[in-house]
């Protein structure tokens, strides 16, 4: 029993912590917000580290549990249950470790913001719906925490709410997360329909019946049930890990404060849609033609929005740029049925993107600008900080021994086998292994144009007093982890192990078996590195290029805006114009077309086909009442006439 | 003795205060009022907790002879929807009378108002009988036809007046009817008219009747202009109740009425009631986004989460035949769930706008900006009843969401496409609504002046709050009592009488 107390706790000491926050952020100091906060996230961690050691080092079997029942009338039963195995034991641990870190880092670095209560309120939510999302064993719950991220995102992007830009940003993010919420509400029905049940392991039993079911859609045309929940799951990932051509709320999110950024909008949030798909694997390694586009959609992403990342002087849409990127990858393997590399390289991203957003906050903090071309030299002043920057880098290019390496690596693998007959397989082939070299170039062009040079920076020395204080200790733990943690997972725990219960390869069953052993061992994966070389030779001409490029020179900008057609990159394709023009067309059409239409044709039709058919019968029965005495006489006459002419006739005919 | 007891109540508070309320001074009308809102309050709870969960069919029947030569009585007896709406009638009373400013200038009119409607929601979500129905049907014009045209605002006449010819014309053919179905069964009991023969052309003249009238007072597209027109014009109390408690009366009488009693008509009328449903949902989610006045906004709101109740109820027949029993009830719940949480959240917003109103005295969204920034508390609790709103999960809107949802892909997934839209419709312009009023820059001055609420101003839209988190993270509470006449009213609804009644 008390391992399931040890997951409820794990589970709901994070909400403790915001409702205590809420409930007494009027009668108690500011201080009191964050200690309360830091212990119940603190807890948390502790918790899910109990859970990983025991996981993984005493073999306990995965195992499920439930607080109550939430609804249970005609065929439907939820509990809030938890389903504890190996891949939410590695997304809980992640979860709250991040967290737990950037809540440090966040003590110095919102210090005396105005709503400092709420922010750490809302960490603390975030960190619960995170938790409710990969520790859920119904797609109830899981639907709860992927909304309830959602929620916390939009609170937390429009954190400045005062500010215009960042409560059109808050509000757009919102909107397309919905339109993504919406997919994953049908295919939540759809997999309720299919297996008569919410609950994850019995879904995931039903995948053979589901692929038999399907609904009438025309003639002799029917809607097959299982890409119906995978297309509709899909659109749900692409906008909650911000996929192509969902993906411009992302960017956009940057208004929010940066440890959030590298919380939410990097770490945990954005992966929750991969997670889904790892989830439920032996659904989606059933539906080849929706793996195929997510495969087209991820690839796309990989490369096309690391380009534009190339193009950005906001050194933090770098960093959200290459999230898109990373998310670009993470959804190549899953299309190519590498969910456990999906998982891996969501793990080790967390940590490393976490780190360099982390990072970020500590430049911003130190330079008060965001702008790359305004900052320069600070690898003699801040040499620690520097070290930190370049761990997550080279983790995010895939240098070896780096973890990135461990997780990139084996994609670009899968994604190699992949070649054959499908259609365009050569695109996402070279599209993922394009774009190492340009994640290599545009992270490390941020990386000399801020670390070297001699810019024109203002540093403040109390801001950086406190950013070694409170900042660099989170820096340094999630450096760790950003350098090994690949590493650890082939080393320390074994592959099998750490991957327990997902699906190893949908490779294995399509006549692939003789690279098969690629997947299997640590050692085939760096024979592979060399059998393939050319992801590194790429990733190193990246790094030499932005140095030939931003190293030697000060200017950030002026080979690349030189370019031809550089604005469509720097303009990121339009696609957030877009957005807004679309939102905008739509509105005016609304307000010309249809509140016209309400107001002026169907109001006023039923206005004077009721009320003016009212008053013309007044109008006419008015004037029977005229008051004149003579024509009041005349009527009378007339009725009396009539009644003896009706009282005649019924004698005379009866 | 429970239903009458809490409709004898009612109607004495009202009167007693219309007419006694004159001579007494505000604040003493006020403790008067919030007295006899929680002697509501504990009846009613004292009425759920004697309820007995395991019993199917009407609970507490009282009859009294009342037309003998054709046999009407007026009688009142509750199954569970009904206690569950009456519940939630005297929810809205409570945040009605706790809400701060919500009353309007004439104290005694408002609170006699409140209570009068709170007695004819009682009497009509507990009436057994057809004509007892219909007699509370009609008085539900009354009280609010006097709030409107007393204590509205400007242009109150044509609006007391458009209220009152839309619904009281589109049930001028609803009485005939009633009685038509009274007479042949021979007993105006309502739950004996499920065993009518009636025949499909019957069905149909009559369910189109009932329907019409329901449609109305919903409303649901094209019949609808009334209610925008209305909202504005009318004061903060009626409003509240208008949009919680008289537009679920619509719904009410199709789940009563129209859906056992005519199934086979129904049944070839699902497509179209569904898909003016949608459309109504689309067409008034719409005009929420575009409209500037707050009040007319919140009642476009109001438009399409009743569109969704429509929606959830004639689902059940689009249901397959295998399983129509056990999802069947889940539709219906859903309804009934939405219904809940929209009285919920349209007593919040309609509450809450109605405090920042009579601070501010502008209903443009426009002119509103950046009161999160000067009423932090204040708009925290409003974001929550947007939230609710939205059906966001863990608050009550979205288990009436879901529920509906996941039945409607039962049927195809379209449906359930068409079905979770609302998702998308209702965030569009709640959040625009966000966005406009408590986002952004403070611009104005009035604005920089205003004082966050205290915790006692914001009582009552705390306490909707807390309801509809509680609802949300424990559906259980209300579940339980719907479980059975929900079960029961699917059954009646596909108990369909003619193999021509049209196709599946």
């Amino acid at each position: 029993m008390w391992v399931h107390r040890l997951v409820q706790v794990m589970w709901l000491s994070p909400l403790l912590a915001t409702i205590g926050v809420m409930a007494l952020q009027y009668r108690l100091r500011a201080q009191w917000a964050h200690r309360m906060v830091l212990a119940g996230l603190g807890v948390s961690l502790l918790c899910a580290w109990w859970l990983m050691g025991l996981f993984f080092y005493h073999k306990m079997a995965p195992f499920q549990g439930a607080l109550y029942q939430w609804f249970e009338y005609g065929s439907l039963s939820v509990q809030v249950g938890y389903d504890i195995d190996a891949l939410s034991v590695q997304m809980a641990s992640m979860t709250t470790f991040v967290s737990f870190m950037v809540a440090i880092f966040s003590v110095g670095y919102m210090h005396e913001e105005p709503g400092y209560a709420h922010f750490f309120a809302y960490i603390a939510l975030f960190v619960f719906m995170m938790l409710s999302l990969v520790l859920a064993d119904n797609l109830i719950v899981l639907f709860f925490g992927w909304e309830g991220m959602g929620l916390v995102s939009y609170l937390l992007i429009g954190f400045y709410m005062q500010k215009p830009k960042a409560a059109d940003s808050a509000l757009m993010a919102f909107m397309i997360n919905r339109l993504g919420d919406m997919g994953l509400a049908v295919g939540v029905a759809g997999c309720y329909f299919a297996a008569g049940s919410v609950v994850h392991k019995t879904i995931l039993q039903a995948v053979g019946s589901m692929a038999q079911e399907s609904f009438p859609l025309y003639g002799d045309q029917v809607v097959w049930l299982l890409p119906c929940i995978g297309v509709a799951w899909f659109v749900g990932v692409m906008a909650k890990s911000a996929q192509m051509p969902l993906h411009g709320w992302l960017p956009g999110s940057m208004e929010g404060p940066t440890p959030i950024s590298a919380l939410i909008h990097a770490a945990t949030m954005v992966t929750a849609g991969v997670y889904l798909v790892c989830r439920f694997s032996p659904m989606y390694a059933e539906m080849p033609v929706v793996s195929e586009i997510m495969a087209l959609v991820g690839a796309s992403g990989a490369l096309w929005l690391g380009i534009v990342g190339a193009y950005q002087m906001d050194i933090k849409r770098v960093v959200a740029y290459s999230t898109l990127s990373q998310l670009g990858y993470m959804v190549v393997a899953l299309g190519v049925g590498a969910y456990r590399y999906a998982a891996l390289h969501l793990l080790t991203h967390a940590y490393f993107k976490s780190l360099l957003f982390l990072a970020t906050g500590s430049i911003k903090m130190i330079t008060h600008t965001q702008d790359i071309r305004k900052m320069g030299g600070l690898a003699k002043t801040h040499p620690v900080l520097m070290a930190c920057y370049l761990c997550g880098a080279l983790a995010l290019c895939g240098m070896p021994p780096f973890s990135g390496f461990f997780s990139k690596e084996p994609i670009l693998l899968a994604s190699e086998i992949r070649l054959g007959s499908q259609f365009g397989s050569w695109y996402v082939q070279s599209a993922v292994l394009l774009g190492v070299g340009v994640t290599a170039f545009y992270i490390f062009r941020v990386f000399w144009a801020v670390f070297f040079g001699g810019g024109n920076r203002v540093l403040d020395p109390i801001k950086s007093e406190r950013t070694n204080f409170w900042c660099y200790g989170p820096l340094l733990a999630l450096s760790v982890p950003a350098c090994v943690s690949g590493f650890m997972v082939y080393a320390a725990v074994g592959e099998g192990r750490f991957f327990q219960g997902l699906l190893a390869s949908t490779l294995q069953g399509q006549g692939l078996l003789s690279k098969k052993e690629a997947f299997s061992s640590a050692s085939s994966l760096l024979w592979h590195t060399i059998e393939a070389p050319w992801a590194l030779g790429l990733m190193l001409l990246g790094v030499a290029g932005s140095y030939w490029l931003f190293g030697r020179s000060r200017k950030p900008d002026a080979p690349l805006v030189q370019l031809k057609g550089a604005s469509v990159f720097n303009g990121a394709f339009g696609f957030e114009t877009m957005y807004y023009a679309l939102v905008a067309s739509f509105r005016a059409l609304g307000t010309a077309g249809i509140q016209r239409f309400e107001q002026q044709l169907l109001d006023s039709f039923v206005e004077t086909g009721v009320g003016g058919g009212t008053l013309l019968l007044a109008e006419k029965a008015r004037s029977v009442q005229n008051g004149r005495l003579r024509r009041y006489m005349a009527w009378l006459l007339l009725g009396l006439c009539a009644v003896v002419l009706w009282m005649l006739g019924v004698w005379v005919l009866g | 003795m429970m239903t009458s007891g809490l409709l004898a109540q009612s109607v004495v508070a009202g009167l007693l205060a219309l007419v006694g309320g004159a001579w007494m001074s505000k604040a003493t009308l006020r403790l008067y009022a919030k007295g006899m809102a929680l002697l509501s309050l504990v009846q009613v709870f004292w009425m759920w907790s004697t309820f007995d969960l395991n019993v199917e069919g009407l609970q507490w029947v009282e009859k009294w002879r009342w037309m003998d030569t054709l046999g009407v009585h007026f009688a009142l007896g509750l199954d569970g929807i009904a206690l569950a709406l009456v519940l939630m009638t005297v929810v809205v009373t409570c945040s009605t009378v706790w809400m701060e400013n919500a009353l309007g200038a004439k104290a005694h009119v408002s609170i006699g108002v409140v209570f009068l409607t709170q007695a004819v929601a009682v009497g009509l979500f507990g009436a057994t009988d057809g004509i007892t129905f219909y007699v509370f049907w009609e008085a539900s014009l009354i009280p609010l036809f006097l709030s409107i045209g007393i204590e509205g605002s400007v242009m109150r006449k044509k609006a007391a007046m458009k209220f009152f010819l839309y619904t009281f014309l589109a049930s001028a053919l609803f009485l005939p009817a009633l009685l038509y179905m009274g007479l042949k069964a021979g007993d105006f009991q309502m739950a004996a008219w499920p065993d009518l023969p009636l025949s499909f052309t019957e069905q149909m003249v009559l369910s189109g009747i009932s329907l019409f009238a329901a449609m109305v007072k919903l409303p649901l597209v094209p019949v609808h202009t009334w209610l925008p027109d209305a909202h504005p014009e009318a004061p903060t109390y009626g409003s509240m109740l208008l949009a919680a408690t008289m537009l679920k009366f619509g719904t009410y009488a199709l789940l009563r009425i129209v859906l056992p009693v005519f199934p086979d008509a129904c049944l070839s009328l699902a497509p179209w009631m569904m898909g003016g449903a949608v459309f109504t949902l689309w067409y008034a989610g719409c005009l929420a986004w575009c409209e500037n006045d707050a009040k007319r906004l919140i009642a476009y709101s109001s438009i399409a989460h009743m569109a969704m109740t429509v929606f959830g109820l004639f689902l059940v027949h689009m249901l397959p035949e295998s399983s129509v029993l056990e999802i069947g009830v889940l539709a219906v719940m859903g309804c009934v769930f939405q219904m809940f949480a929209h009285a919920i959240s349209a007593c919040g917003l309609f509450g809450g706008f109605g405090m920042l109103y009579s601070r501010l005295h502008t209903r443009k969204v426009s002119s509103l900006s950046g009161i999160a920034k000067v009423m932090p508390f204040f708009s925290a609790l409003m974001f929550l009843v947007l939230f609710n709103n939205i059906a966001l999960p863990g608050t009550s809107g979205f288990v009436g969401e879901l529920l509906i949802t996941l039945a409607a892909f039962q049927s195809h997934p379209f449906l359930a496409l068409a079905a979770t839209s609302s998702l998308l419709v209702t965030a569009t312009y709640s959040l625009r609504f966000v966005r406009e009023v408590f986002y952004g820059p403070v611009l104005s001055y009035s604005v920089s002046q205003l004082k966050d609420v205290t915790l006692y101003q914001s009582s009552a839209l705390l306490g909707l709050c807390l309801l509809a988190l509680g609802l949300g993270c424990m559906p259980s509470v209300l579940g339980d009592l719907l479980d059975r006449p929900c079960a029961a009213l699917v059954k009646s609804t596909i108990n369909y009488k003619h193999d021509t009644g049209g196709e599946a």
